[in-house]
Parts: C-alpha cells; sequence; structure tokens
C-alpha cells in the first residue's frame, strides 16, 4: 500500500533536501523527527521494504529474510558469531523485543571522565524522558509475564539475586509471543509507529528499499548521499547534512566505502557486539515459552557497568522451531530428543558487557564486514553467566540444564552448572549471537580517539552526523534502543540548530 | 604471440554478446546444480531426521525449502554455501575418495561427529553453519511441529 510520504523508487532518481538521512531505525526515525518537526526538509533512506501489520507473517521462513541483514546470515568475519541486525522501514526496532532500559549514570559518568563527554549524562538525562514518553516506556504488568520469565523470576527470587521486571515500549500487546517476527496486532510503540509517521507529517520523505552506496563530498564536506534502488536505478540525494543511522556497522561502512579521508583510523574502530550465549531447561511439565512477551525480567546479580568482576546480563529468552532447533546442540536422534521436549523448555540467556573490541571493515560497495574476536578474559566471563543463568533455572526447579559447553553439557544440580563456570565457550560451540551491537564511530573530543564529537559530529569531515548506536564509547551492558532513541533525538536537535531549523 | 592477437575492447564487447547471447539460449545455470541439492539432502537427513513415516516428502520439502531461504541470501553469503557444501562433499579425512553424500548414514553421522567436536575451529564452523542452514529448511515445515507441540503462526495466511 503506498501512503503519503513513503515510497519505493523503481526509476533513477535525483532530489535535494536540506538534510539525508541514512538509516531509519531508532536513531534515524528519531533523528528525522526533530529535524523535520523543526521546517528542515528531509529525506530518509531505508535500505529495506516498508512493512505493515499485515505483512508479519509470524514465519520465521518468511520475516527472517524480510527484517534481517543478509537474511540473518550476517556474522563476524571469523563466523563465531552471527550479529543480528534489522533492516526495513523502522530498522531494528520491527523486530527488537522492546526493552527500554537507560544507561546506568555509573557508566555515563566513565564516559564523560573517559571521553571527554562531559554534558552527555545531562544531555542525555532529558532525551531519556522526552523519548520515554514518546514511545510509552512502561514496566510489563506481572500477569502479562510467561510461564518462561515466571521461572526465571522465581528462579532469582529462590537465590535472592537481585533482579526486576523490564521496561517496554508496547502498547495493545496481545501477548502473542511473535515479537521478533514483527509485530502482526501493531502492538510496538516503535520507529515505525511513532517518529516516522510523525517526521513525515512534518513533511519528511522516507524512501524505501533504498540501498546507500556512498556519502557524495567535495573538498571534505558532505554534499549528499548516492544509492541504488531496488531495481538497480541509481538513487542521488543532494543534501545540506548527511546524518548516518544505518547502524552500529552500517554506518562506519559507509563511510569507510565513501573514501573520506580518516587519518587516526577512527572510523569503525571500537565495535563492540554484546554477544550472548544460551542455556535451555527441560523442566518436565509445560512451559510453551514461545507464548506471551518473550523478555520481562532481568537478572543483574552480575552486572555492573563499571565493574570488571560483574559483566554478565541476565534474561529469559526463547525461540521458535527454527531458532530452537540451531540452537539446541547435536544432530539426529539427540537433537530430536531435545526438540521433543520443546514445549516442556524454558531458556535463558548471558549478554556479555564486552571489554573485547572489534572493527567495522567494509567491502568496495559498503557492505560491512565485522572483525571481533572475543577475548579470553570475555571468554570466562561469559562462561560464568551461563553457568549463573543455569543455576537461575535450576533453582527454578529445571530437572535439566542444557549448558553450551562441551559440545551441550547436561548439569541436573547447582554445583555442576557453577563447575562449567570454568569450562570454555569454544568458539563456533556453539555460535554466539549478537543482538546489539554498538560502537564503531565513538563519541569523544579527541580526534585521535574518536570518531565523532560530543553532538554526534564526524571528526573527519564537515556535515556528516551519527546518529545510531555507532556512537557510544563502550558496550553499554544491556540493550541499547533506548538510549539510540534518546542520542537520534539529541543529534537532530543539535543538528537542526546548526542548519537554522526552528526547534520546538 | 603478435600484437594482432591482443584483445580490443570490440572483442571483449563481442565476447560478452555472445555468452550472455549463448546463455539466454541455454537459460541461466540453477541457483544450485542438482548435486550441491543432493549434498544438501544427504546432510539434512541426518541432522535433522523427519519422523519415519513422513522420511522422503519431508525430506525433499525441507531441501526445497533451504534452496528458497538462500534465493534470499546475498551473493556473498550464498557463494560461502557452495563453498561449505563442496567441503563437505570433497573433505579429506571422509578417506580415499570418499564423497559424504555416497557415504552409509553410520559414516555421515561418524564424520558431522567430528566435526561437531573437532579441536579446529574451521571444521566446528561448518558443523554449526550446516546446523543452523538445515535447521531454516528443516523447521520451517508446519508438519514437523505438532511433533513438539508448537501451534505455529497465530495469523491466516
Amino acid at each position: 500500500m503506498k501512503a503519503p510520504g513513503y515510497h519505493a523508487p523503481n526509476a533513477p532518481t535525483h532530489l535535494g533536501c536540506d538534510v539525508v538521512v541514512v538509516g531509519s531505525g531508532a536513531g534515524g526515525s528519531a533523528a528525522a523527527a526533530q529535524l523535520s518537526g523543526a521546517g528542515l526538509d528531509v529525506i530518509v533512506l531505508e535500505m529495506g521494504e516498508r512493512s505493515l501489520p499485515s505483512d508479519f507473517t509470524q514465519r520465521e521462513e518468511e520475516m527472517i529474510p524480510r527484517l534481517f541483514q543478509d537474511a540473518g546470515a550476517r556474522t563476524t568475519t571469523d563466523g563465531a558469531i552471527t550479529v543480528l541486525q534489522g533492516k526495513g522501514v523502522g530498522g531494528s526496532t520491527l523486530h527488537n523485543l522492546n526493552l527500554c532500559k537507560r544507561v546506568p549514570d555509573a557508566l555515563l559518568n566513565r564516559w564523560a571522565e573517559e571521553s571527554g563527554l562531559a554534558e552527555l549524562p545531562d544531555q542525555l538525562a532529558g532525551a531519556y524522558d522526552t523519548m520515554e514518553a514518546t514511545l510509552g516506556v512502561h514496566p510489563v504488568p506481572l500477569e502479562k509475564m510467561n510461564e518462561n520469565n515466571r521461572l526465571f523470576q522465581e528462579g532469582c527470587a529462590a537465590l535472592d539475586w537481585n533482579a526486576g521486571p523490564l521496561q517496554h515500549n508496547r502498547q495493545g500487546c496481545i501477548g502473542s509471543g511473535f515479537c521478533e517476527l514483527g509485530c502482526a496486532y501493531d502492538a510496538k510503540m516503535n520507529a515505525a509507529r511513532v517518529l516516522l509517521p510523525a517526521a513525515v507529517a512534518s513533511g519528511a520523505r522516507v524512501l524505501s528499499q533504498v540501498r546507500a552506496c556512498q556519502i557524495r563530498h567535495r573538498f571534505g564536506r558532505a554534499i549528499g548521499v548516492q544509492g541504488k534502488n531496488k531495481a538497480g536505478f541509481p538513487v542521488r540525494i543532494d543534501a545540506r547534512a548527511v546524518v548516518l543511522a544505518a547502524s552500529a556497522t552500517g554506518s562506519a561502512a559507509l563511510l569507510l566505502a565513501s573514501g573520506l579521508q580518516d587519518r587516526h583510523r577512527q572510523v569503525g574502530a571500537g565495535l563492540h557486539l554484546h554477544p550472548g550465549a544460551s542455556v535451555g531447561a527441560w523442566f518436565g511439565r509445560p512451559v510453551r515459552g514461545w507464548e506471551g512477551i518473550p523478555q520481562s525480567w532481568e537478572c543483574t546479580e552480575f552486572l555492573d557497568p563499571v565493574d570488571s568482576a560483574k559483566r554478565c546480563w541476565l534474561l529469559p529468552v526463547f525461540g521458535h522451531p527454527v531458532g530452537a532447533a540451531s540452537s539446541l546442540p547435536g544432530f539426529g536422534a539427540e537433537h530430536n530428543k531435545w526438540m521433543s521436549r520443546y514445549t516442556h523448555m524454558a531458556a535463558a540467556s548471558a549478554m556479555l558487557h564486552d571489554h573485547s573490541t572489534g572493527r567495522v571493515l567494509a567491502t568496495r560497495d559498503g557492505t560491512p564486514r565485522i572483525r571481533y574476536r572475543l577475548s579470553q578474559e570475555d571468554a570466562h566471563h561469559l562462561s560464568r553467566g551461563v553457568a549463573a543463568a543455569a543455576e537461575i533455572l535450576l533453582a527454578a526447579g529445571a530437572k535439566e540444564v542444557l549448558m553450551p559447553q562441551d559440545n551441550g553439557l547436561v548439569v541436573t544440580r547447582p554445583s555442576e552448572a557453577r563447575a562449567a563456570a570454568d569450562l570454555p565457550i569454544r568458539s563456533h560451540a556453539p555460535t554466539l549471537v549478537a543482538v546489539h551491537p554498538m560502537g564503531g564511530l565513538c563519541m569523544g573530543v579527541n580526534p585521535r580517539r574518536s570518531a565523532t564529537d560530543p553532538s554526534g559530529r564526524l571528526h573527519c569531515a564537515k556535515g556528516v552526523w551519527v546518529a545510531d548506536g555507532s556512537l557510544v564509547p563502550t558496550s553499554t551492558g544491556g540493550p541499547p534502543q533506548l538510549t539510540i532513541y534518546a542520542l537520534g533525538h539529541m543529534v537532530g536537535r543539535a543538528c537542526a540548530q546548526e542548519l537554522g531549523g526552528k526547534l520546538a | 604471440m603478435g600484437s594482432d592477437s591482443t584483445p580490443t575492447r570490440r572483442h571483449v564487447l563481442r565476447l560478452g554478446f555472445f555468452t550472455a547471447l549463448g546463455l539466454g539460449m541455454v537459460g541461466l545455470p540453477p541457483l544450485f546444480l542438482s548435486k550441491e541439492g543432493d549434498i544438501l539432502k544427504a546432510a539434512l537427513g541426518r541432522l535433522y531426521p523427519p519422523p519415519p513415516e513422513e522420511d522422503p516428502p519431508l525430506q525433499s520439502a525441507a531441501v526445497e525449502a533451504t534452496l528458497a531461504y538462500l534465493a534470499q541470501v546475498p551473493p556473498r553469503q550464498l557463494w560461502q554455501v557452495r563453498g561449505l557444501l563442496r567441503f563437505v562433499e570433497w573433505d579429506p579425512l571422509l578417506g580415499q575418495g570418499g564423497r559424504f553424500s555416497r557415504l552409509s548414514a553410520e559414516a555421515q553421522d561418524t564424520w558431522l561427529q567430528r566435526q561437531a567436536r573437532s579441536s579446529m575451529a574451521m571444521r566446528r564452523q561448518v558443523f554449526a553453519a550446516l546446523k543452523m542452514l538445515g535447521a531454516m529448511g528443516a523447521w520451517q515445515l508446519d508438519k514437523r511441529w505438532p511433533a513438539i507441540g508448537y501451534p505455529g503462526p497465530m495469523v491466516e495466511r
């Protein structure tokens, strides 16, 4: 269906505007809403399709290629970590699980200290307030918690570990449990439902299925973007400024492919993946983990944003059959045994607040390549996190817990789970999953150690701003969605101000 | 070789034209050659064996479903998958002249087990990639869901 403001060009296109925003996810949509609200002429480019709620069929084989980069097959260059990043009008906010969590003050203060971002904590606090109100962020009501989360909550309580409810941006959620495949009930208060319509109402144009290939520049100043549409025809946008919001990998890759001078090699540096590994637990009674809101409770017992000894964030997780089959160990009869227990299984994940850093590289056409290797120290922390997740599920009454160590180690007692913390998680056994890439164009005052200034302006070129998860200087240790919305909001305002827009 | 045989722009264009014409006449090569389909089928049959009563039709459906998925994967990844399947079929460790798709079921299982537990990261990667690819084909099939109690999508097609 065609709606005013949304286009998918299929012929050669040449347009002009004040600002071209590359990417329509959390950061791009928040920036676009501010820029067009300030009276500037804005064009948003998005490489994926525009989906309506009726397009979300709740089938993995149809939605994964539609909603994920590289049809869900994107990995680090060594193949050890699957990196799930979104595409489509609304970006990753189409498939994410709506978790909204602020970066803790302690970590913001560290960023302020180490990267010279003295004003960021205050600026971000204001942007968080605005975005939480705009997106209707609230804790998931306890009565809406599903059995998988309830067991996790019970396990945390039994162990007396720090835990609590997660906040979400949902409205009218019926608890179908298909959130990661797009919401067929339009209950996600996301970029596609809230912010892009606001931008379009102020006159912004959203061009979907347009892949940005290069930033056009002259004498070190951006003058627009060159791209290709779905039919392969060129799309050229002339603009006074370019706002990059193509994700923590896509924005850096686009800059690298554009041939801008980057003397200090900061473009693509400082990438964090927040990788995770999961445990499955057999309870011997129905759990039906695919039903209801997928993640509503978290455990922060082993997470302190600034304490190196505590770096794992634990939370429930579950997969539909394709996802579950990929994660369960073994093959043939052994694998079938675990799949036959699917209804009676719960699962939890440990995500690592990683100190390992990677680098975004790019092919000639701007496709990101992700070079990242988990350090031994980080791998050890992840092993401990996974063991803690197993302990939670055992405390909740699991009969057997399947751990990723040792090709699918089965434990039945907490002491066995704790012992497994010393076993390494080897690469490719299993493949780790990263759903929160961050960094790559980090903020900071020093151009030798950062790619962007504290307002999100690129150090190495004029007229280029960054408004996505690339900006954060370290892992956030939690879901970055809300922070990306807030950063997009802040950068959009700063850019609008510089271009002479009228801010509300 | 004389200077007359140096390819000129016209030669290259002519060659390109006739190649395109030839391909147009015989049809473009299929996305996956039938041999690659055979390798995939053999691997899927061991990784995710369907219930015996459903065996042949479900196995073929899983292969078709995997191919349909691969049609949506970018060319770079698709070439990696083709490389993966060639490695599976022709791995030197299969034994002299051994080909995965022609091994007995037991020998295929042994080879897969070795990959999964190998000390070499590259071999573990082969297993992990094959497994993820296979899961997309095998477990998207509605017919496999009742056995695990999964009701499937709530929305109707």
